[in-house]
């Protein structure tokens, strides 16, 4: 037991020392798994469906981003625009990191740490501005992300109608764990539906607002209680979290 | 001894690294396989009561189990934990707890049955996860609630698959650890 003690004073050097050393062969590992993952596909699916159906992903979120911003413009004023998820990509300084390991408990590891600059409760994003989580634990040459499907994630977000019309619904995303998260705290009154897309709400305090989250699958109301619930299709899949992006100098 | 003590410090190493960044892309309804834990298990379960190395050294199977458990929670806590050590407390305590339970269910001259392989597997797999998951819970800091589900079924069983291929290479060519 005070063996325990002993080492638990010395666990930051120990696991940046493995991280650190291991880093390659993860990143290489992660890699291959990769793509060996994509070359499984065909087995239970047509190839060039799951393609097509990649691309149609990654068009479809740009859209969806781009949607975004327009409502946000619509709804500011010309001072607002300036602060649009436009402008956002240009005011924000970004630091690609690869992705070099993930954790049970929907945690994800990834390459750049206290020395490159990286800091707690970062947001981290993809290229296509998709929410993936926030950095909970910075040691020197690593950096650990809470991912927005962890149990203790809750993130506030709004509804952005699938028909582009105006909504002024917000709710909370939470994580369930494996990889899943769904909205709550929707009141009863609020009309939810499957397409509905989430996006951060202005009342983040670390995380900017506007950035793409999921897209509501199911809703599940009842009437007896006061608020609903509804599952949620995150905008990222794990497999394709190769490179992130840190925020570095979001402040609110 | 020692190269044989070397070997299962790069095993673990190496499927610690294979379980946080190779397996996460083979994952099934978000699970994934605990490789640490089925290479302990494996190594357990082969143990003699006695192990007698070439110089005539005789070390008993409850102090290879403790080293089993320290190399096995050692990398657990590094790549899944806060803390360094409720791995290496918890593997300990499983550990005694198989071969503990192996020794009373043996009977006839095979001491590594497939059923009893099987049985004990599940049995400890799903009492260290769970116990993993209340210590997340309540003294890790993360505090990540605990949410006991089908999902530990399933990871239990895919792990166990991926264990039954170290039982048979361990029987058809290591015989005994």
């Amino acid at each position: 037991m005070f063996l325990l003690y002993f080492v638990n004073f010395f666990t930051y050097s120990i696991k940046n020392i493995f991280y650190f050393s291991s880093a390659p062969l993860q990143k290489s590992l992660w890699s291959t798994a990769n793509l060996l993952s994509s070359f499984s596909k065909p087995i239970l699916e047509i190839y060039s469906l799951v393609q097509e159906n990649n691309e149609l992903k990654k068009e479809n979120q740009k859209l969806l981003s781009q949607l975004a911003i327009f409502q946000s413009q619509e709804r500011s004023t010309a001072a607002q625009k300036e602060i649009s998820l436009f402008s956002q990509d240009k005011k924000f300084d970004f630091i690609m990191a690869d992705t070099i390991g993930l954790e049970e408990d929907d945690i994800l590891s990834i390459n750049k740490g206290l020395a490159d600059g990286v800091l707690e409760n970062m947001p981290v994003v993809t290229k296509e501005h998709v929410l993936v989580g926030r950095i909970f634990k910075v040691y020197r040459n690593f950096s650990k992300i809470i991912l927005v499907s962890n149990k203790n994630s809750v993130v506030n977000a709004k509804v952005i109608k699938e028909d582009n019309s105006f909504s002024n619904i917000k709710g909370v995303i939470k994580g369930k764990g494996y990889l899943e998260a769904y909205l709550d705290l929707i009141p009863i009154d609020s009309e939810i539906k499957i397409g509905d897309v989430l996006v951060t709400s202005a009342i983040e305090r670390f995380i900017p607002k506007d950035l793409l989250i999921g897209k509501i699958i199911n809703v599940q109301r009842d009437d007896q209680k006061p608020f609903q619930q509804a599952q949620i299709s995150l905008f990222w899949d794990v497999k394709d979290l190769d490179n992130l992006f840190v925020i570095t100098n979001y402040k609110r | 001894m020692l190269k044989r003590n070397i070997v299962i410090i790069v095993s673990f190493y190496i499927l610690a690294i294979l379980q946080n960044s190779f397996f996460s892309h083979f994952t099934i309804l978000g699970t994934a396989p605990n490789l640490i834990f089925s290479l302990f298990f494996c190594l357990v379960f082969f143990s003699l009561p006695t192990q007698v190395f070439a110089n005539d050294k005789r070390i008993n199977v409850y102090y290879q189990i403790i080293f089993y458990a320290i190399i096995a929670g050692l990398f657990s806590d590094i790549f899944f934990s806060t803390y360094l050590g409720p791995s290496i407390i918890l593997f300990t305590a499983i550990g005694i707890l198989i071969k503990k339970t192996q020794l009373l269910l043996r009977v006839g001259r095979d001491n590594y049955p497939f059923s009893h392989f099987i049985f004990l597997f599940l049995i400890y797999f799903i009492l260290y996860q769970s116990l993993f998951m209340m210590y997340i819970c309540f003294i890790d800091p993360l505090h990540i609630p605990v949410d006991f589900n089908f999902k530990i079924i399933l990871s239990a069983f895919y792990s166990l698959f991926l264990s039954l291929l170290g039982f048979w290479s361990i029987k058809k060519y290591v015989k005994k650890i």
